[in-house]
């Protein structure tokens, strides 16, 4: 049997005339988390539904563990875990209640139903939650609650649409802890989230899409290396930070990327040494306290912005 | 609760009996009971007059359902719309019907809740004073029965696509109607002096109406995947099927309601624009020619609304109520009315809204009718000369003023002549870009079996 879950082949989506997905084409396989980028109204959204059979493609195929979402729905709805952006409470509701009430509409009876919501239940460490109303819980635990019940069905490919968004570090610690322990469980998991540090940590790959095309489709690492042009260095001064962003500005070969508490992030072009050198050097020059002076790692936040700059300026 | 009970029934259950509403609407009737039974027990004129006492007693019963049952029923779906957990519940096995039928049933059993809470009180009055207790039952099911209706008809006003005041004017109007219908199933008479066979009919088409109105209410929340047209269009057929066994006042009413059901559908379905899905058009495709002919009218997708709006059209002149009533030029214009913006919008314009398109047409063909008229009868101040002008076109009107006029048909030779030609070319026009329509449909779904 094949390891690919998700086939998607020259994808398309129109809402009248704005062209939301544009021959979109890619493959998650069993136990992959793909990391899905891209800026607002990029087509995440559009593309995470069709997905999930809730819209309804113009051209392409989409395939779910063999079925194709507009021919066969309900046998795709039966193999996939959805956890939207916005997390929908129900009032007066427990978190028992609410997981036995998606078990009983998953089809699931008696005991089976029982055992199945127990599980998850540790699964997402809920167990002690069992009689708190939704409304009262926290954002972390409501998206572990969230996630509980996108596994309910016992998926083979869970679609996660922002699910880091608003948790607090510890959560989002927890969080990735889980989706990997599920891609080694072998579900295939397509994340799409703009807190790209995470991606990076949790996805084994990413796909990048802007005005729903793919701009690039691989590894988190060669998105940075395909995106690499020139040095980051982070620099500390004693002076206002004012005068690094005015030495950025003036000064050719040298990009301001981000200002940061006391000091500011910079893209340098060249890479040689002696060159490196003589920029810190007129940096002092210009009245920059440095207190300190390092390269930097590209993030991918910095890769994303780049590639989204050089479609920007490609003709 | 039990595995056999429908899981959204469990869940809105257990919302449902926790909320502020449905405690507050509980203990305001077992306040206003309290009263009652308190007066009751005494007033020596209550317990004489047992009329006046019932309709205080189920006046005071009424009232919390009143508010009860449209304010749950505004919520139901709109609540899981604005939440966006419609989503979560549709990918489960739950189809948008059941999910919505689940709803409803909440409803009901709330609704039933407080009035099982009224029997002791039901049982009060029997002892101390001489109440009929089958007529009391009979009440009891009434408001029963009249909640079930006014909550199902509410959901669908409520999931319409319309704006929020006007889901409330027509709930507000439903329920200012719903006693009169409640008067109409109990009263030995009929209810306000009318027939006890009318009352039936009208509870009759109440319930088809209920049932049009969750289907339109599943089809709102529903996946693009579902086929929420073919139910609604059996409904509207079952209406002006019933209407054919009815003649007199009844067959009136029955056809006022049965053309009141069937008219929005036809709308709807001639300006149908949901994608062509095999697994939504399979049915219809398989078997006999004569079974996929006769299955034809209830394929979702446009050309099968027009087939319908067709099979509507035909069936609409053989009404008791209708025939002999409506002469040829008046069925034109029936066809007319319905054939021209159909024609209009899907082979002119082609537009991305054309349910709103083919109202637009529907009510702008109108537009010159009444110039025409008002040019006819200009000079005279007579009405009826001014509606014969305006029915000598294609329009509503024209068939309003067959069905109402003595004289019947009055328009004139050049008017008819234009009604007939227009209404032909609109009819062949539409029924050429259905028939291509329903090919470039099955050659998609023949490419697709083709596919490896």
């Amino acid at each position: 049997m094949s390891g690919r879950v998700v086939e998607v082949e020259g994808l398309e989506r129109r809402f009248g005339t704005v062209a939301a997905v544009r021959d979109l084409s890619f493959q998650i396989e069993r136990g992959q988390v793909l990391g899905f980028i891209g800026a607002n109204g990029a087509g995440k959204t559009t593309t995470m539904r069709i997905l999930a059979t809730l819209d309804l493609p113009d051209a392409g195929r989409v395939r779910v563990s063999g079925h194709d979402v507009v021919n066969s729905p309900d046998q795709v709805r039966a193999r996939i875990g959805w956890m939207p952006d916005s997390y929908g409470a129900y009032p007066h509701t427990t978190v028992w209640e609410y997981l036995d009430f998606f078990a009983r509409a998953f089809g699931m009876k008696g005991e089976e139903r029982r055992s199945a919501v127990e599980d998850l239940m540790s699964f997402t460490d809920l167990g002690d939650l069992r009689e708190r109303e939704m409304s009262s819980l926290s954002k972390g635990m409501s998206q572990r609650l969230c996630l509980g019940r996108a596994l309910l069905n016992d998926p083979d490919v869970l679609l996660l649409d922002e699910p880091a968004a608003g948790l607090d570090p510890k959560a989002r610690v927890e969080f990735k802890r889980l989706v990997r322990l599920l891609a080694e469980e072998g579900k295939a998991i397509f994340i799409s989230s703009h807190i790209l540090s995470e991606l990076e940590e949790m996805c084994d790959a990413v796909l990048f899409i802007d005005e729903g095309r793919v701009v690039h489709h691989g590894a988190p690492a060669s998105l940075k290396l395909s995106a690499a042009e020139g040095i980051i260095y982070s620099v500390t001064v004693a002076s206002p930070v004012e005068s690094l962003a005015a030495f950025a500005e003036t000064s050719p070969g040298v990009e301001l990327l981000e200002r940061t508490r006391d000091g500011a992030r910079l893209r340098v072009e060249s890479s040689e040494p002696r060159e490196v050198a003589s920029i810190l050097r007129r940096m002092v020059d210009a009245g920059c306290e440095v207190t300190d002076f390092r390269r930097e790692e590209m993030r991918l936040e910095d890769a994303f912005i780049e590639r989204l700059k050089k479609k920007g300026s490609s003709p | 609760m039990s595995d056999r009970l429908s899981p959204i029934l469990v869940k809105e259950l257990r919302q449902g009996i926790r909320s502020q509403l449905f405690t507050g609407s509980f203990l305001l009737v077992q306040a206003l009971l309290f009263l009652f039974g308190l007066s009751f027990v005494l007033s020596d004129s209550l317990q004489k007059d047992s009329n006046a006492g019932s309709v205080l007693f189920w006046t005071m019963l009424a009232l919390p359902l009143v508010v009860l049952v449209p304010a749950s029923a505004s919520q139901a779906v709109e609540r899981e719309v604005s939440g966006r957990t419609i989503e979560l519940l549709l990918l489960t096995r739950l189809s948008s019907y059941r999910i919505v039928l689940g709803k409803w049933a909440s409803i009901v059993l709330q609704t039933s809740l407080l009035l099982v809470s009224a029997l002791p009180y039901v049982i009060l009055r029997y002892f101390l004073g001489g109440i009929d207790v089958v007529r009391e039952l009979q009440t009891i099911g009434g408001l029963l029965t009249g909640s079930g209706l006014l909550a199902g008809i509410a959901m669908g006003f409520w999931s319409l696509n319309v704006p929020r005041v006007a889901k409330w004017a027509a709930v507000m109007l439903l329920v200012w109607a719903a006693p009169v219908l409640l008067m109409m199933a109990v009263s030995p008479h009929g209810g306000f002096g009318a027939p006890v066979e009318l009352g039936k009919l009208a509870w009759i088409y109440a319930i088809l109406v209920m049932l049009v109105m969750v289907e339109s209410a599943a089809a709102r929340i529903g996946p693009p995947s579902e086929n929420h047209w073919t139910r609604v269009r059996v409904l509207a057929l079952v209406a002006l099927g019933i209407a054919f066994f009815y003649d007199g006042a009844g067959g009136v009413l029955a056809a006022a309601a049965a053309i009141g059901i069937a008219f929005p559908t036809l709308v709807a379905s001639m300006s149908e624009n949901g994608r062509p899905l095999r697994r939504l058009h399979e049915p219809f495709l398989r078997g006999s020619i004569l079974r996929r002919l006769a299955l034809f009218p209830f394929a979702p997708s446009w050309p099968g609304g027009v087939a319908f709006a067709a099979l509507l059209v035909l069936l609409v002149p053989f009404l008791p109520a209708v025939r002999g009533e409506m002469g040829p030029a008046a069925w034109i214009a029936l066809a007319g009315t319905l054939f021209f913006p159909a024609a209009l919008v899907r082979v002119v314009f082609r537009g991305s809204r054309p349910l709103l398109l083919y109202v637009v047409v529907l009510v702008l063909s109108s537009v010159p009718i009444y110039v025409y008229g008002f040019v006819e009868s200009a000079g005279t101040s007579s009405l009826s000369v001014f509606l014969q002008s305006v029915s000598g076109f294609f329009a509503p009107l024209a068939l309003v003023v067959e069905l109402v006029h003595p004289d019947g048909y009055q328009g004139s030779e050049l008017a008819r002549s234009i009604l007939t030609i227009v209404t032909a070319a609109s009819v062949l026009v539409t029924a050429l870009a259905a028939r291509r329509e329903w090919e470039r449909v099955t050659s998609l779904f023949a490419a697709e079996e083709s596919e490896p």
